[in-house]
């Protein structure tokens, strides 16, 4: 999830990715015979590539060659077995038309535009409220950071049971003189449901990384902003937040891409209902691949959804300029 | 005064956030416990009225196969963290300390593997380990799932920070590169091991959709497979789910609680150091 953030990372400090010593590192010069030197050199570099290799093919056969067989696969007509049928950019111009596909592009948008800010606000509302490290706080952050260990599926039947038409939801509702809502079984609160358990089961991650966001920020900064009279709303606005840029930054490209990718909730609470209610993109290219067996059109859709991560994740990185201070 | 003020209603506000996080997990345990007429009541019943242990022994009766799910999980888990994080390590460190032409376009690539979004690549990966003829066995499970750049690049950061003096020693000792990995820096690579493996084991127990295209038969599931089957559509014995799903959600809770620091620092490195 985190894959743009650490490959602008990764290429923007060259130096400090790799540390260059003087000379190869097995031998330091002395009295050593050339030949000895030779195998020596050999050695390393025999080692060094043995050691890359079975990661390397593990990682090239099941993401660099498929990143190229999706796009390829994204020109055919392909139900999944038998021959392929070529049809060029066919399939792209169809997902134009397909008004299923245009109406997963705005659930996911929608999902993206609600969970992003929310997570945001809760998570940073949670790791400000847990973050003095005190016995008596840390069983908070404990709680809080318990549902990440959960598995999705797990926490999905929950919701699922907790929703169901006489669930505890409803319950509580009648009990409190309200209407029952209809919840998993509406388009329009469905929706609502599988926003809650997402948030439900991320707040607590991106707790744990605003807390070491937090902890980063010297003390004395703090004292120096008491010493000048801020308030702590003063010095949330002027001194926190500023410094948290960086993280902050990282926080909303991962949840961007997390919410982008949900698939397991979305499967287990509604399998995409009702009525394509909460199909997103992603569970749409899931849907049309294994349950219609179209793998041609399925694939050209993975393929933009790539695209459209890359940009989104790009136009965030001008915006917020990489998250610099 | 305002001071305790404060104090009280920062505590009232944790709390009230803790029981809502709470609540689901003890909504879950509870409806393990009740009798079938208790789990749907108006008003609801806090607690059981009694004890009710049948569920979870009705669990082993609606899916004979849950003993072998919670194996096959625990299997494909280990064994994808033990050899991950061993081909990681040798992989960073080959990157981070080793000379030879072409290292650093090898740790471009394979950096660049972490902007292709798993999901993306699902259905032509389906479509290799189809053609391995990997279906429905454990090597589907388990290979696919080892190679991911992000360990590698944790580990890389690890290894260029590693102090050398130590690698150095065992060499004028006569030790070979390999030796040196393998005697010297592997085992004093524990810490970041032991961050990483939380992370890659609870990865993998949680892990559903690429299993749900892998698996077909009934006895090759994962736990988390096997739990979403057994929702139907209509009347189901949420009783009994609960149950199942209890004995799903404690052992990964219990492994939780015993290694959250570790947990939260594999998180704290991908974001403070990633």
């Amino acid at each position: 999830m985190s894959g743009f953030c650490t490959v602008y990372y990764a290429f923007s400090t060259k130096n400090g990715v790799f540390t260059k010593p003087a000379k190869s590192y097995w031998f330091h010069g002395g009295p050593m015979k050339r030949k000895t030197v030779k195998s020596l050199k050999m050695l390393e570099a025999f080692t060094g590539y043995g050691f890359v290799l079975p990661d390397f093919l593990g990682l090239l056969v099941f993401l660099i060659i498929p990143a190229f067989l999706g796009l390829y696969l994204g020109l055919y007509e392909w139900p999944g077995v038998g021959s392929m049928h070529y049809v060029g950019l066919e399939n792209f111009r169809k997902m134009v038309e397909d008004p299923l596909f245009l109406k997963s592009l705005t659930t996911t948008f929608k999902l993206i535009a609600l969970f992003v800010p929310l997570n945001f606000f809760l998570s940073l509302s949670l790791a400000l409220l847990v973050q003095r490290s005190s016995k008596s706080v840390g069983l908070f952050r404990t709680i809080y950071f318990a549902p990440v260990a959960i598995s999705a599926v797990s926490v999905g039947l929950i919701w699922k049971f907790m929703c169901q038409p006489k669930g505890i939801i409803n319950a509580l509702l009648i009990s409190m003189g309200m209407r029952p809502q209809p919840l998993l079984g509406s388009t329009s609160q469905a929706f609502y449901v599988l926003l809650s358990t997402l948030l439900y089961q991320s707040a607590g991650y991106y707790m744990v990384i605003f807390i070491a966001g937090l902890n980063d920020i010297p003390q004395e900064l703090y004292e120096a902003a008491k010493v000048d009279g801020a308030t702590w709303l003063q010095r949330l606005r002027f001194v926190t937040l500023p410094l948290l840029k960086p993280v902050s930054f990282f926080v909303f490209i991962m949840s961007l891409l997390g919410a982008f990718q949900t698939f397991d909730q979305i499967q287990i609470l509604t399998g995409g209902g009702p009525f394509y209610a909460t199909t997103t993109t992603v569970f749409y290219a899931y849907l049309m691949a294994f349950q219609f067996y179209r793998f041609g059109y399925a694939s050209a859709i993975n393929f933009i959804i790539f695209i459209l991560q890359l940009l989104i994740s790009l136009i965030m990185f001008k915006v917020m300029r990489g998250g610099k201070v | 005064m305002r001071r305790y003020f404060i104090a009280i209603s920062r505590y009232l506000i944790l709390i009230i956030i803790s029981v809502c996080f709470l609540f689901p997990i003890f909504w879950m345990i509870t409806a393990a416990l009740k009798q079938g007429h208790e789990v749907f009541q108006v008003p609801p019943a806090w607690l059981p009225s009694k004890l009710m242990w049948q569920n979870f022994p009705r669990v082993f009766t609606i899916a004979p196969y849950y003993p072998r799910w919670v194996l096959n999980t625990l299997i494909v888990s280990a064994t994808v963290t033990l050899v991950a994080l061993l081909l990681h390590a040798m992989a960073a460190y080959s990157l981070a300390r080793l000379r030879y032409p072409g290292r650093r376009l090898i740790f471009y690539i394979m950096i660049s593997t972490l902007m292709i979004p798993f999901t993306s690549v699902l259905i032509p990966r389906f479509v290799i380990v189809r053609a391995f003829e990997w279906i429905d066995t454990y090597w589907a499970l388990i290979i696919p799932a080892i190679p991911h750049a992000f360990g590698i690049f944790l580990l890389h950061q690890f290894y260029i920070q590693f102090p050398r003096e130590l690698e150095e020693a065992a060499m004028i000792d006569g030790c070979s590169p390999a030796g040196v990995f393998f005697r010297i820096v592997l085992p004093l690579s524990r810490s970041v091991f032991a961050a990483l493996a939380v992370f890659f084991f609870l990865a993998n127990w949680n892990s559903y959709l690429w299993p749900l295209l892998v698996v077909q038969s009934q006895q090759m599931k994962t736990l988390q497979l096997g739990l979403a089957g057994f929702v139907g559509p209509y009347d189901n014995p949420w009783g009994s789910l609960m149950a199942a799903n209890v004995i799903a959600v404690v052992p990964a809770l219990i492994l939780f609680f015993l290694l959250q620091r570790q947990l939260m620092s594999s998180i704290t490195m991908t974001c403070i150091k990633g």
